[in-house]
Formats: structure tokens, C-alpha cells, sequence
């Protein structure tokens, strides 16, 4: 019966368009707040090909439309969507009157938002990355929901890294070729000037790219498509900043066909949330378009951003138990001033300048050429035969005497009975109660001691990226057909990476020595073409070499679009060329590292495809697919990069597998969206620095060589993401609407990859690649590490007619894993006798088994409210906007990872013996109660 | 129709979401679960003799009164006896029968356990060295003589001064599988007699072989 129904309508709708030329409607859009017209504005018939922009006067007018129950979308940045069920009758062109555009309040949000993001995004730490940046576009509840309300807590989508989406600024890749993460500090404060972005989500088509399984974000910059006025503002919080103030004027495209945005922020705090983290960020941004006629116009962008913070440590529990959550460990006093002696700085400003061109009306060829260039720099203290800075050093804490059996004493309480004490862990502990800060006084007397005539034991150095790139691309769209449309693309880079360590601040000496003085002869000189030289300030010293990288890649994509059936498919192809060029001629790699490496060649593909299936105006399923081969990032490519040319062993192209299935509904009240996914990557690789105990076997290195700062290869790797998403969004009244978005994921390794551990001690002139193979770590089955793999939220929010609104959303996230050392997790930690295979006194399989229990983190619910309020005074509008999150000051862990420095049973029991391990896993915590001020004028 | 979509596509979303269960694995290695290797033991050396006395292990001697020592070398313990210097005239203590047994051993909740250790004979002339279980001994020194022992079939030192691996022998027989298992090192000498050979024992491991 229903069958006959639908068929019976498609001949009638046939019929129907053939026959009705003036059937469809007509409507007027209006700013709700300023009740002006509004041009520009994109009105379009869902599930057909057509739509049209608003006049001048904000009319739009549709003729030829089928008759029946239709769905209108009406849409335009920075405000609200709106869908209006229509029924279109025969012969007649409705008037559906005046239609109001209420301003999109997430744009607001957005502004709180990059508050988070750009703080996680920019530690080094890849455990802390969040895909909020990349969400803020979106449309989406489910998006949205993760963006604003979850990536406070570090939830990522599908518990994907950000390097498996793509990032562009007018189709230029933003992904560094390094580590295929977008640097979100590029453009950060520039929230007003980078507003007019493109999302896509999974692996669904991109008009500009063929994309990763995570999805694509594109930020246009076109200063023709920027709505003409003017915007101040100004804020006030508590994150990682104080106060920012961000001001932007668009001109709108003038009669002799120029258009130009400009755009300037400042952020800026004495002391972030954390304790020492100084924050200051200037923003400076340009877009200039001339028109030359109707097919050709070009522009140009400049952005500027200055970004400079200091960061805070990880910390043990029981560095946490001591000083508190805010507790960092890398600032201490110096003339009154708390100085941070890990800043982080990164000033890489782009150029970019892009023709566009409109060949026909079904065809659009954009090219953009780019060039940034910039630095990014990573400050530390060295120090050099002197005692370590650090003041959460081991050896300065309580956990190091409480796990040493020298230092425990007998002795007689009040009473005279016996107790056992631990003055020295008594002692450290006041010392690190009372002070527990860097001393940077102590190390100005270091240095200016006359024992060591001028030289500097201590001084402070940026590790420094300064890189040179090049980026060309074309993009073409084109309509093909009424059902088929193009989209293809080219893109090259070409990038040159300076990596080298500069020394900053001699801290009161007059220099210091480039050598390593763990070793002795040749092998501590880090340059044997310039040995035992004298550094000064702004020198380079201890490492220095080029990076060199070459890709290219392309794609094509056809798309069509059919009254039942919209499917895509799409492919592309890539080539990635990487070098490694040293400069100094290290002692240890005497014969490997100076000069250039052997070109490592990477080729790619990838395809996709999908469906989208109407089931009515109203349902949809939605089907996409994707296999593709990606190469690694440049950094896993050189394991030991700063020291010797030598590459990765076993480096392979990761094959990524994705697939999704989804089931929608659009309905004027109620919009839904049900997930389901599946991502596999294949030959993923790690590499990881840091010192190992018991990591060799004495009889094979010499007896006190067991123990050593080494470099871990993980390659192989597997992992597996599935799960489901949903979000909903209900219009209970008209000013009242409830919505709520579930995430369940299951993210974990996938099979038991390789591990090799590189020591630098071990390598000689005949072996220059000191790789010692430790079999298997068996990672299979523990969990990825970084994200809560399940959230749940319910919202609420109410919207006022006049012109103020107030929200508020309840959070559950569950299911944060500790980020598993690898090394933990091989033969080396469970076999003493290596000829037999077996295990440790004590090393029974439950107790090593609770060794490597992956920690999990409790669960947490965070409670967040929105609001805000506008005015029109004369022509301009006055805003508001405020935003508390974590209500309730929850304290809560958001990542941390294992330390490797107790590499096998008997020491890591040894180490964990009195419940206060030196060597404890290091964690990252959630901001507590944050608010969040903005007050704005537009004009 | 609609509704067999959707049905079929929630059941979708869960089987995926929850077909991926199971535990971690961990390296395979061979786990021991009881090991002796007397490095807390507190060791005389040359002629100072201090008896091995560790909570639940039996000392014994049942035909003279010298037991098993703890001695030390290049910074390692080990248990070593001689009939050497049984030379007591006025007992007449000169025969030696000398067990060390270990504490009580569950076998019950293990598989293929796998007993390892080290021997080095000195000055050998004929003492006798033997390793043996037992599942029905009471744990006392009046209950060593009427318990049933087995021996074991260890490799042993067939030149002086080198420490000799046992080799795995294999306890996974039927016989053994209790809650009650001892394992007794067992040297028999005599001074007058003139046998008196040295043997020096370490690295006691027994071991799931998997």
C-alpha cells in the first residue's frame, strides 16, 4: 500500500513539474535584532537542487517547485538555522511573510571555547590533545555537545588523534608535515576573522580535500564573503588566560570591487589557571579581495599570530598529595617575578594568496599559493656536572627516602616504645612543602662562582623549529550534470625545518661548553667539526640539523545527487619525500650524522565512497567508507633525528581503515542523528625518549651498563576505534529546547607491535645503529589513552524574544585510561633469566598482572551554564555572553602516562613497595570551576 | 518497514559497540612461584659457619649436628655443607645426614611446575647429594623419617668448581599434584668415612614451565 502511495506521488510530481510553472513560495528575511533586511542568505528546498540567495531587500523567491509538503532551510553565518515545513500548492507562489534570523549563539561560545583548545593543543604531550578546535564549525548536537560541553575533559571524536583530520585556511593544509597536527596557535584569537569555516565529519566528502577518517575543517578567508561592519570585544577569565581583547572590521565589497577584513586581538595573563602559567598571545589578521570582473578575483591573507605561555608539569600523586592539583613544578622566584623555565612560543605567520576563479556558472578553479615561515620554541633548563634544577627530581622527594632502607632509623616515641623513623623523607618532605620551586637564584650563584671561572653549569635554551614553507594548490568544482558534480585538487609543499638547540639566558655566566659530559673523547663533542665550543647567548649548541620534506598529492571526487539516492566517490593519490640533513658532526654518529640522509619516499592512496539514502524529507541513512594508506609523519620517521641520520626501522606507510552508518531526522522540531562506527589504522608507529633501569643484559653491555637514557621504537602498532554516537535536539516551546548527546566507545590496541630501544652508549664506529630488538610488547587489548571513551550530556536551554538566553548541561564522562608504557609491556619486564625464559622472584602472573593493570580514571560530571543578552542602540548592538563551567569545582584527572624508568619486575616492585613510588605515573588535571565574560559591540 | 530499518540498525550499532571485549595478554614468560636463593640470608665466610634459618624451612641433620650453611662469594649466597669438618671427638658426631627442606608448597593451582637449581661440588670423594619430594611429609623433623620421599633426577656436577644448572625437572607428574608438596636437598657424608665432598647450592626456582 505504501509502496503505491510513494509511486502514485512520483508520477504526480512528474506531471506536476512539467505542467506548474508558477508554483512555490516567497519570503523576506530579517535580522530579528536589528529587523534589517538581510542579504546573502541561503534559502534552499531540502533534498532537491534547489536554492538561491536573498536580494538586497532579503527577498527570495521560489518558482517551479514541486508540489506537496517540502522542507525549507534558510541559513547564513553566524545565525541560527532555520527549517520551515511548507506545503507548496499547485499553481500558487505562497508569501510565507517575514522570516527572522535569530544570531547563533554558538558563535559566542566558540569564543570560550578556543580558551580550552589552544591549552591543550599546544603541550607536547600528544596524551593531551583535544579535537575541539576542529569541531567549533559544526552544526551538528552531537558536534557541537563535544566541542563545548566535553572537550574541557579532552574527549576526541571516535578517540581519533587530530592527525586524521585535515585542517585548511583557504584549501591550504594546515597539518604540519612533522607531526600531521594543525598548529591551532597559527590563527589562535582570531576567532571573529577565521568564523566562515566548512566541516565535515568522519569520512564524508569535502569540497576541498579528500581528508583523513576524522574529518575536515576549511576556514575561508575570502574578505568579500565577511558581513560588512564592525566588532569589539572584550573578556574576562580564568583559563589559561586573563583578559582578551579582540577588535574587526569587513568592509563589504565596494563599487570598484574591493573588499578587505581586518582583525587584531590581544590575550594575555600574569598567571593562568595553573601555577607560573604566564600567558601572552597577539593576533594580528588581513584579507584583501579585488573583483576584477565576474569571473576572476583575487585575494590576499595575512595572518599573524604571536603566541607565547609558560607551561605546567604533569605531576605524581604524590607531588599532587603535597602541593595540590595547581601545583607546576617548572616556575620559580626570581626578583619577585614567578619566571617559567618551560615557555612555550610559537610565531609562524602565513601569507597566502589565491586567485579565484569562476570559469562558468557550473565551474569554480581556486589556487592558492602560500608561504609561512616562522619558529616554534620549546625553552629548558641544561645544566652540566651540577645537581638538577628540577625540584620534583627524585632524589628531592620523600619517595626517595621512604623506598631506601638506609635511611629508615629506630628510635623510642614518648612513651619509650620503639618506632621506626624516616628522618631524611621527613626532612625532604618539609623542604619541598616549604619551597618546592625552581631556584633560579641558586643557579645565578652556580654560575658566577669563582670555581668555575665564568663558565655556566646552569643555563636555559630553547628547542627550536624554525621552518620554511611553501604551499601550492587547485582546487576545481564543477557541476557536471544536474546530478553529477566534481570537485579534484592538487597540492604541493615543500618545507625546510631548522631543529636546533639556542641557548637563551647563561643565567649570570659568561658561557657555556657544547659537550656532553656523559661521555668522554670524541663521543662528548656534539660537533667534531667545531669541538669544545664556547656558546654564548643566541648560540646554537648540542644539536642542529634540517629537515627536509617534499609531497604532493591529488584528488578527484564526483559526486551525485539523485531524488532518493545522493552517493560520492572519491580517490587520491600522494607522495611525501622526507631528508634528514645534519650540520654538526656528532662524537657518538661520527660517521652518520653530518650530511644529508638517504630521501625516504612514502606513496599513497586512498578511496572512498558512500550513500545517502531519503527515506522521506524527513529520514535519512547514511553510509560512507573509506580505505586509505597515509605516510608517517616525518618525526617517526628519523628515530634518533637530533643526533644521527639514521632511519626508523621498519618505517611503513599506516594503512586506515573507516566505515560508518548513520540514521538521521530532520524535522522542523526535533533533529537526531544515530552513529555507528568502525576505524582501524594499521603500522602505526611511536618514538619516545627517556631513561631506563635494568634495561640490558649486564653479561651483554658490562655490568653498570644495565641502566641508560635511550630512544624506544614502537612500530607496527594496530589500533581499533568502534563505537556509536547520538545526539538529539528538541524544540519543547519555542523558546525551550532540550537536547542531549551519548558517546559510547571502545578505543584499543589491536595486536602486540615491535618494540627496539636505541641506546646511544652502545653505538661504536662499526655499530652506528645501537638498536637492541625487545621482541613483542604486548599491548593488545589496553586501552588508548587521552580521552574518556564514554560521555553522555543533557542540556537545557531557554531563549528569551527578548534577546537574552540562559542554558545549562549536565556531563557524565567515564572510561580515561592511563596512557600504558610500552617498554613495560615486553619480555624484559617479566623474565630475568633470559636464557630459560624465566620470571622474577615474586613475578607470579597475578602479581605481574596487577603491575600492568592499566589505570583507569574515575568518572566525572561536569556542570556547565550559558547565557547572554544583547541590545540595539541606534545601529548597533550591544552583547553579553557568560559561561561557567565545572559548576560544582570538580577535581579531576584528565590524562597522565606510566613512567619507563623501572623497566623490569623486581625494580618496579621494589619502586611501588611503600605505595610511594619514585617513579609513579604522571597525570594531567581537568580546569575546576572556570568562568568565562565577554561583552561585545557590533557596529 | 521504516521500523525493521531502524531496529536493525540500532542492533547494529550495539553488537558493533559491544562485540569488542577480552583482557590484555601479558609477555609469556615462565612465572615462579616459589624461589630460593638465600641472598638475605645472613652468610659467614671461610670458616665461620652460620646455619641457614629461614622461617619454614626445616635444617636438619639426622645423624650429626652440623646443618646446612650460609656462605657468601663474589657477593652471592648460597647454601653449602662438608662432612669436612664434622671432626667433633668427643660425640663422635662424625656421620651426616643433612636435609633442607622447604616450606610447605601447593602444587594445586599450578601447571607443568618445573623445578631449577644450581650445585657446585668441591674436593669431591664420594659424599652423596640428593634432591627429593614428598606429599605426605607432616612438616616436622620426627616426621622426615617416616615420610615417603622420591627422588628426583637432577643434573649434578660431574667436575669441581662450577655451578651446575639441575635442568628443568619436570613435577607435573599426577603424583604430585597437592597442597602439600616438599621439596628436600638431602647431603649424606661422613668424616671418617672420608667422604666429605663440598656442595654448594643456589638459584632454588620452581617454575609454571609454560
Amino acid at each position: 500500500m505504501k509502496k503505491l502511495v510513494i509511486s502514485t506521488l512520483f508520477v504526480m510530481q512528474v506531471f506536476f513539474v512539467f505542467a506548474q510553472n508558477n508554483t512555490g513560495f516567497t519570503g523576506k528575511v530579517l535580522d530579528s535584532k536589528t529587523q534589517k533586511p538581510l542579504q546573502n542568505v541561503v534559502a534552499s528546498i531540502q533534498n532537491t537542487n534547489l536554492s538561491m540567495l536573498t536580494d538586497v531587500s532579503g527577498v527570495f523567491t521560489f518558482k517551479e517547485v514541486t508540489v506537496g509538503s517540502q522542507l525549507l532551510q534558510i541559513k547564513s553565518a553566524g545565525y541560527k538555522d532555520q527549517l520551515l515545513s511548507i506545503d507548496v500548492i499547485a499553481g500558487k507562489i505562497l508569501d510565507l511573510g517575514i522570516i527572522v534570523m535569530d544570531e547563533d549563539i554558538t558563535s559566542e561560545q566558540q569564543l570560550s571555547l578556543i580558551t580550552i583548545t589552544e591549552n591543550d593543543l599546544g603541550d607536547d604531550n600528544s596524551g593531551s590533545e583535544s579535537t575541539s578546535g576542529l569541531l567549533q564549525a559544526s552544526r551538528d548536537v552531537f558536534q557541537q555537545t563535544a566541542a563545548f560541553n566535553w572537550g574541557q575533559a579532552r574527549f576526541r571524536i571516535r578517540g581519533l588523534d587530530n592527525e586524521y583530520g585535515t585542517t585548511m585556511i583557504n584549501g591550504i593544509v594546515m597539518n604540519k608535515i612533522y607531526d600531521g597536527r594543525p598548529q591551532f596557535s597559527n590563527w589562535g584569537g582570531l576567532n571573529d576573522a577565521t568564523r566562515n569555516q566548512e566541516f565535515t565529519s568522519g569520512s564524508t566528502p569535502s569540497d576541498y580535500t579528500f581528508g583523513g577518517i576524522l574529518g575536515t575543517q576549511e576556514i575561508n578567508t575570502r574578505a568579500s564573503i565577511y558581513r560588512r561592519g564592525s566588532r569589539v570585544s572584550f573578556s574576562g577569565t580564568n583559563t589559561n588566560y586573563s583578559w582578551r581583547t579582540m577588535g574587526t572590521y569587513a568592509s563589504g565589497m565596494n563599487t570598484d570591487g574591493w573588499a578587505f577584513v581586518i582583525s587584531a586581538s590581544r590575550r594575555w595573563a600574569q598567571e593562568g589557571y595553573f601555577e607560573g602559567t604566564d600567558y601572552s598571545a597577539n593576533s594580528l589578521f588581513a584579507s584583501v579581495e579585488k573583483k576584477f570582473n565576474d569571473h576572476h578575483s583575487i585575494g590576499f591573507t595575512s595572518i599573524f599570530a604571536q603566541n607565547r605561555r609558560g607551561k605546567s608539569s604533569p605531576n605524581t600523586n604524590e607531588v599532587n598529595d603535597l602541593k595540590g592539583f595547581k601545583y607546576n613544578s617548572y616556575w620559580g622566584w626570581q626578583n619577585g617575578r614567578k619566571r617559567n623555565s618551560r615557555d612555550k612560543e610559537v610565531e609562524e605567520p602565513i601569507n597566502i594568496l589565491t586567485h579565484y576563479w569562476k570559469i562558468n556558472n557550473n565551474t569554480n578553479l581556486n589556487t592558492s599559493v602560500s608561504y609561512q615561515v616562522g619558529h616554534v620554541g620549546n625553552s629548558r633548563l641544561d645544566y652540566q656536572l651540577a645537581n638538577n634544577p628540577d625540584p620534583t627530581y627524585y632524589k628531592y622527594l620523600p619517595s626517595y627516602f621512604l623506598n631506601s632502607p638506609d635511611s629508615y632509623v629506630n628510635g623510642f616515641d614518648d612513651q619509650g616504645n620503639p618506632i621506626v623513623t624516616n628522618p631524611e623523607a621527613d626532612a625532604a618532605r618539609t623542604k619541598f612543602l616549604n619551597d618546592g620551586q625552581i631556584d633560579w637564584n641558586a643557579m645565578y650563584l652556580a654560575n658566577t662562582s669563582s670555581v668555575n671561572m665564568g663558565k655556566s653549569v646552569y643555563a636555559l635554551y630553547e628547542d627550536r623549529t624554525d621552518d620554511k614553507q611553501w604551499n601550492a594548490n587547485s582546487i576545481i568544482n564543477s557541476r557536471l550534470s544536474d546530478k553529477i558534480s566534481l570537485n579534484a585538487g592538487v597540492n604541493f609543499r615543500k618545507l625546510t625545518s631548522h631543529n636546533y638547540q639556542k641557548l637563551t639566558d647563561l643565567l649570570g655566566g659568561e658561557y657555556f661548553l657544547d659537550i656532553d659530559p656523559f661521555y668522554s673523547g670524541d663521543a662528548s663533542q656534539s660537533d667534531l667539526n667545531n669541538p669544545n665550543r664556547e656558546v654564548k647567548v643566541n648560540g646554537t649548541y648540542g644539536y642542529n640539523y634540517n629537515l627536509l620534506a617534499t609531497t604532493f598529492d591529488g584528488f578527484t571526487q564526483f559526486k551525485f545527487s539523485y531524488k532518493k539516492v545522493d552517493f560520492y566517490l572519491a580517490e587520491s593519490f600522494s607522495r611525501s619525500q622526507y631528508q634528514r640533513d645534519g650540520l654538526y658532526k656528532n662524537g657518538i654518529y661520527a660517521s652518520n650524522s653530518y650530511g644529508k640522509s638517504q630521501k625516504m619516499i612514502f606513496e599513497n592512496f586512498g578511496f572512498k565512497g558512500g550513500l545517502t539514502y531519503k527515506v522521506n524529507g524527513r529520514n535519512f541513512f547514511d553510509f560512507n567508507g573509506v580505505y586509505m594508506t597515509k605516510a608517517p609523519s616525518m618525526r617517526n620517521v628519523f628515530a634518533n633525528a637530533r643526533i644521527n641520520n639514521n632511519t626508523t626501522p621498519d618505517i611503513k606507510s599506516e594503512s586506515v581503515i573507516g566505515a560508518d552508518a548513520s540514521y538521521i531526522i530532520k524535522a522542523p522540531k526535533f533533529k537526531a542523528r544515530l552513529t555507528g562506527y568502525y576505524s582501524k589504522i594499521l603500522n602505526a608507529s611511536e618514538i619516545s625518549f627517556f631513561y631506563g633501569e635494568g634495561l640490558f643484559d649486564e653479561v651483554a653491555v658490562g655490568s653498570g651498563n644495565e641502566d641508560s637514557f635511550i630512544s624506544e621504537i614502537v612500530t607496527g602498532i594496530n589500533k581499533k576505534n568502534i563505537g556509536g554516537e547520538f545526539g538529539f535536539e528538541y524544540q519543547l516551546t519555542s523558546t525551550i529546547k532540550v537536547s542531549g548527546s551519548a558517546a559510547y566507545g571502545e578505543y584499543k590496541f589491536d595486536n602486540n607491535p615491535n618494540l627496539k630501544v636505541n641506546d646511544d652508549a652502545q653505538a661504536s664506529p662499526t655499530n652506528t645503529n645501537p638498536l637492541t630488538d625487545f621482541g613483542k610488547t604486548y599491548l593488545k587489548g589496553y586501552r588508548q589513552s587521552g580521552m574518556p571513551q564514554q560521555a553522555y550530556s543533557i542540556g537545557l536551554e531557554y531563549r528569551d524574544p527578548k534577546f537574552w538566553w540562559i542554558g545549562a548541561n549536565a556531563n557524565y564522562l567515564a572510561d580515561s585510561y592511563i596512557d600504558v608504557s610500552s617498554i613495560l609491556r615486553t619480555k624484559n619486564f617479566v623474565v630475568e633469566d633470559t636464557a630459560n625464559d624465566i620470571g622474577y622472584d615474586g613475578g607470579t602472573v597475578d602479581a605481574v598482572r596487577k603491575a600492568l593493570k592499566q589505570e583507569k580514571f574515575d568518572p566525572v560530571t561536569l556542570v556547565n551554564l550559558v547565557g547572554g543578552k544583547s541590545w540595539k542602540v541606534g545601529n548597533d548592538t550591544f552583547g553579553f555572553f557568560a559561561s561557567v563551567n565545572n559548576v560544582f569545582d570538580v577535581k579531576y584527572k584528565t590524562g597522565g602516562f606510566e613512567q619507563s624508568r623501572k623497566a623490569n619486575f623486581t625494580e618496579y616492585q621494589a619502586d611501588n613497595a611503600n605505595g610511594t613510588p619514585s617513579f609513579g605515573s604522571k597525570y594531567f588535571y581537568g580546569y575546576g570551576r572556570t568562568y568565562f565574560v565577554n561583552l561585545y559591540i557590533n557596529f | 518497514m521504516k521500523k525493521i530499518l531502524k531496529l536493525t540498525f540500532a542492533l547494529l550499532v550495539v553488537s558493533v559497540a559491544s562485540s569488542c571485549t577480552g583482557d590484555t595478554e601479558v609477555a609469556p614468560y615462565k612465572p615462579v612461584f616459589f624461589s630460593q636463593s638465600f641472598e638475605s640470608v645472613e652468610a659467614g665466610s671461610g670458616s665461620v659457619e652460620i646455619p641457614i634459618n629461614v622461617e619454614g624451612w626445616i635444617n636438619y641433620n639426622a645423624l650429626g649436628l652440623r646443618n646446612w650453611c650460609c656462605k657468601v662469594a663474589n657477593n652471592n649466597n648460597y647454601a653449602e655443607f662438608s662432612s669436612f669438618y664434622s671432626n667433633n671427638p668427643s660425640t663422635s658426631d662424625d656421620n651426616d645426614q643433612v636435609w633442607l627442606i622447604t616450606p610447605k608448597i601447593d602444587f594445586t593451582t599450578t601447571t607443568n611446575e618445573t623445578l631449577l637449581f644450581k650445585t657446585q661440588s668441591k674436593f669431591s670423594n664420594g659424599a652423596e647429594f640428593k634432591v627429593l619430594i614428598s606429599t605426605d611429609f607432616d612438616g616436622t623433623t620426627a616426621g622426615i623419617a617416616t615420610a615417603t620421599w622420591t627422588a628426583l633426577n637432577p643434573i649434578l656436577p660431574t667436575v669441581d668448581n662450577v655451578f651446575v644448572d639441575s635442568g628443568f625437572i619436570d613435577l607435573s607428574d599426577q603424583a604430585f599434584q597437592s597442597s602439600n608438596v616438599y621439596i628436600a636437598f638431602r647431603y649424606t657424608g661422613s668424616k671418617p668415612g672420608n667422604k666429605t665432598t663440598t656442595f654448594q647450592l643456589d638459584g632454588i626456582k620452581i617454575f609454571e614451565n609454560k
